[in-house]
């Protein structure tokens, strides 16, 4: 990972330790629902299972990409059906019944990128800013002024760029919070913003009004607009 | 009506320990960040605390602290039940007595029976 690291460690290093650490989480909550001993738990369980491995997916998908293991295959996406179905993930996995989640696609264009890391990127995004006590997420494509692809999630929260920077070093553990809008490591927001780079993109924060979320700009060079 | 608080942010957890605590005849009431059960706390005192230490906003000493400025509040037992390792906290035992804190479980390895033992010891369901 190109992520500077401090601390005489490289940044597999402390990516994976803050993986560790942010894996505890989903697995604490599996641990305790198998407790119960109550077999309707079992679909929280599988989804929370789920979510850890596609943190772990995410992980492996990164580092493959940044050691040059593997190549990210580009195909044709639509942006809108990937807001969706992250949308979709995300309220299954939170478990917050008044997760209120609203889709917003301006731009419905197919265009090329890679499918997984786009999902991966918009799944940290929604899990950060859900865990830093938002309930109310705005999912939204569209078309920039450049002719890139912009896909982001909005929130009610204010967050500030210099808050995204710190959040993307991976420097913390999970209970000493790296920014104020979340709780985590950050980890996921890491891999995040290396899948976004894998694909010639980059994360940046964006406020319309009084919210503020995180957008992943698809530069349109990696773009081949199939429409 | 009696009643134990657990202050959870994460609410699949949350559950999981409201239904076993209720499975051992304790009734329980979630909150999910601090202002939630101060709120919850405030309308109604609980017998005991359950907490975890890692907080939106906030962090939970500071949660214990506001908490115990209270006086009515002074000899509600707290038990956490956090993620973060009791040595990364970097306070003795003589100070987590000093909070009220009677037990400290690190949720990796201790389970919603050994919290319930702990509650056990505390307070009857």
């Amino acid at each position: 990972m190109s992520t500077d690291n401090s601390g005489g460690h490289d940044g597999t290093d402390a990516s994976l330790r803050a993986l560790a650490y942010e894996l505890k989480h989903p697995l604490i909550r599996i641990a305790r629902q198998a407790e119960l001993n109550d077999l309707s738990q079992l679909e929280t369980i599988q989804q929370t299972a789920e979510q850890a491995l596609r943190l772990i997916d995410s992980f492996i998908l990164n580092a493959q990409s940044e050691y040059g293991q593997k190549n990210l295959d580009l195909s044709p996406v639509n942006a809108g059906s990937i807001l969706y179905d992250v949308s979709v993930q995300l309220r299954k996995q939170t478990g917050f019944e008044n997760l209120d989640i609203e889709l917003d696609s301006r731009a419905t264009d197919i265009v090329m990128t890679h499918k997984v890391a786009l999902f991966s990127i918009l799944d940290a995004f929604g899990s950060v800013l859900v865990d830093a006590g938002n309930r109310y997420l705005i999912f939204r494509s569209y078309r920039m002024k450049n002719g890139s692809i912009g896909v982001g999630i909005f929130s009610r929260l204010n967050i500030k760029k210099s808050d995204l920077d710190i959040a993307l070093s991976l420097k913390g553990k999970s209970h000493m919070p790296l920014a104020r809008f979340s709780s985590g490591s950050n980890v996921s927001l890491s891999i995040a913003s290396e899948l976004c780079k894998s694909v010639g993109g980059v994360i940046t924060v964006k406020k319309i009004g009084k919210m503020s979320g995180f957008v992943a700009e698809l530069p349109r060079s990696e773009q081949m607009s199939l429409v | 009506m009696s009643y134990i608080l657990a202050i959870e942010p994460d609410k699949i957890l949350g559950n999981s320990i409201k239904k076993y605590l209720n499975n051992n005849k304790f009734d329980v009431k979630l909150a999910l960040n601090s202002q939630d059960a101060l709120s919850i706390a405030d309308k109604n005192k609980p017998v005991a605390i359950v907490l975890e230490l890692a907080i939106p906003r906030n962090n939970g000493i500071e949660f214990i602290q506001e908490f115990r400025s209270y006086s009515d509040w002074i000899s509600i037992p707290i038990v956490v039940y956090s993620h973060i390792p009791q040595e990364d906290i970097g306070l003795n035992n003589k100070e987590w007595l000093s909070y009220g804190v009677h037990e400290y479980l690190y949720k990796p390895t201790k389970s919603l029976k050994n919290l319930t033992s702990a509650l056990q010891d505390i307070v009857k369901p």
